[in-house]
């Protein structure tokens, strides 16, 4: 009986919805990171551009979006994005950044990462790294927070007696982030 | 149920449901969605590279390890096909590491190919040389070493996104990182004898690094 429900799971999807099966494996209310932009954005009374936000984020914003000519602050976490060469992800940003009032909140996968330059003469650690990058690419912000959860050198490392890597939703809601403030 | 009651050991809570376990477990194997396409139907597919692969094995014993390799019975009927976890649900076909203790020592020496396409112990091992060579625990699971499951001079088809290595990518094009594992594995026996690095959205199944690697000693 079980064998037969095989060919009912539509097969062909290869697009995994990460969020629910988290949510089903894990049983968890909330994403984290979700939750702390959800909590900054919620009570400001701003036009999101909510465009390139994930699904989850995207329907919990959408109610406090309060529609205006011109986009206040700008969201950008679909994993999707991080594909794109580091160079073209910056134009994105700089072009919404520029059109936003307030400024906007990014969020990228490490994993992901593509750069037509190569940095050879970076000397730290990965997440250092990738600060240095980032913070190079984005001197058009004048406030940068940083709210990266990148680990250096993750695999097999031990946290509460659990595996780090892949505990902390980045396939949901990346791992580089940022709030860029005007 | 209780057959994934350890499955995820060290999470929080557990919500049992079988189709969901189901949608993981298969979740990254990535061949697991073309044996399903292919199960029902009289003309199998098979993509380019998975056809010469199968043309490399024809009448070698060969193993497919941790990428959905059911797929390649379609092709090599007598192709051994491992994967970690057992399935949720009852497959035939297929023999699983974590469930039989005995299994790694049973399949040392004894293949002339293997066959791994974006297995998920190579992502959280760390580099191509550990996958292969060193055994150990990773949030894949228990791995042994692999590699003497391959007979002297037995060739491997190993194919990955880069994706799914963690490197320093702002450092490292993925071609450089993949001369950097290949050297590597050339002082520890390993001679690669193919090498095809694409485009990282070129080949989302098989993955874009394509190398076949033919064990020295």
């Amino acid at each position: 009986m079980i064998n037969n429900r095989v060919d009912t799971l539509h097969p062909h999807v290869t697009v995994l919805d990460w969020y629910r099966l988290q949510q089903q494996m894990i049983g968890f209310t909330e994403i984290l990171p979700d939750q702390d932009v959800i909590n900054v954005l919620t009570d400001k009374k701003w036009n999101l551009d909510l465009s390139h936000a994930h699904a989850n984020l995207k329907n919990k914003l959408t109610p406090y979006s309060v529609p205006k000519t011109k986009t206040d602050f700008f969201v950008i976490t679909d994993i999707e994005i991080s594909k794109f060469p580091l160079e073209m992800i910056f134009k994105i940003v700089k072009s919404k950044f520029e059109s936003s009032t307030h400024g906007g909140y990014v969020a990228f996968l490490s994993y992901y990462l593509t750069s037509k330059t190569c940095y050879h003469e970076l000397t730290g650690t990965y997440v250092e790294n990738i600060d240095t990058v980032f913070r190079q690419n984005l001197q058009f912000v004048p406030r940068i927070e940083n709210k990266s959860t990148v680990i250096h050198d993750p695999i097999n490392k031990i946290h509460n007696g659990a595996l780090l890597e892949g505990s902390n939703f980045l396939f949901v809601h990346p791992n580089i982030r940022y709030w860029l403030w005007k | 149920m209780e057959i994934i009651d350890t499955y995820f050991e060290g999470t929080q809570s557990y919500k049992y449901s079988i189709i969901a376990h189901y949608r993981l477990w298969r979740s990254h194997l990535y061949k697991w969605p073309a044996y399903i396409a292919n199960k029902n139907t009289q003309n199998k597919h098979i993509d380019k590279w998975s056809e010469y692969v199968v043309s490399c094995c024809k009448n070698k014993e060969t193993i497919a390890y941790a990428s959905g390799g059911l797929f390649f019975k379609d092709f090599l009927p007598d192709v051994t096909v491992v994967e970690h976890y057992p399935c949720p649900i009852d497959i035939p076909g297929i023999i699983y590491l974590l469930a039989d203790e005995n299994l790694d020592n049973e399949l040392e020496d004894r293949f002339d190919c293997m066959i791994t396409i974006n297995s998920q112990p190579l992502k959280y091992h760390g580099d191509i040389h550990n996958f292969l060579v060193k055994p150990g625990t990773s949030r894949a699971g228990f791995k042994p070493n692999i590699s003497k499951w391959i007979k002297k001079d037995g060739e491997i088809f190993l194919s990955f996104s880069d994706w799914h290595m963690y490197y320093d990518r702002l450092k490292l094009t993925p071609e450089q990182f993949v001369d950097q594992q290949i050297s590597k594995l050339d002082d520890h026996g390993f001679e690669c004898i193919y090498k095809d690095v694409s485009k990282s959205t070129s080949d989302v199944v098989n993955g874009n690094v394509k190398l076949i690697l033919k064990k020295k000693f």
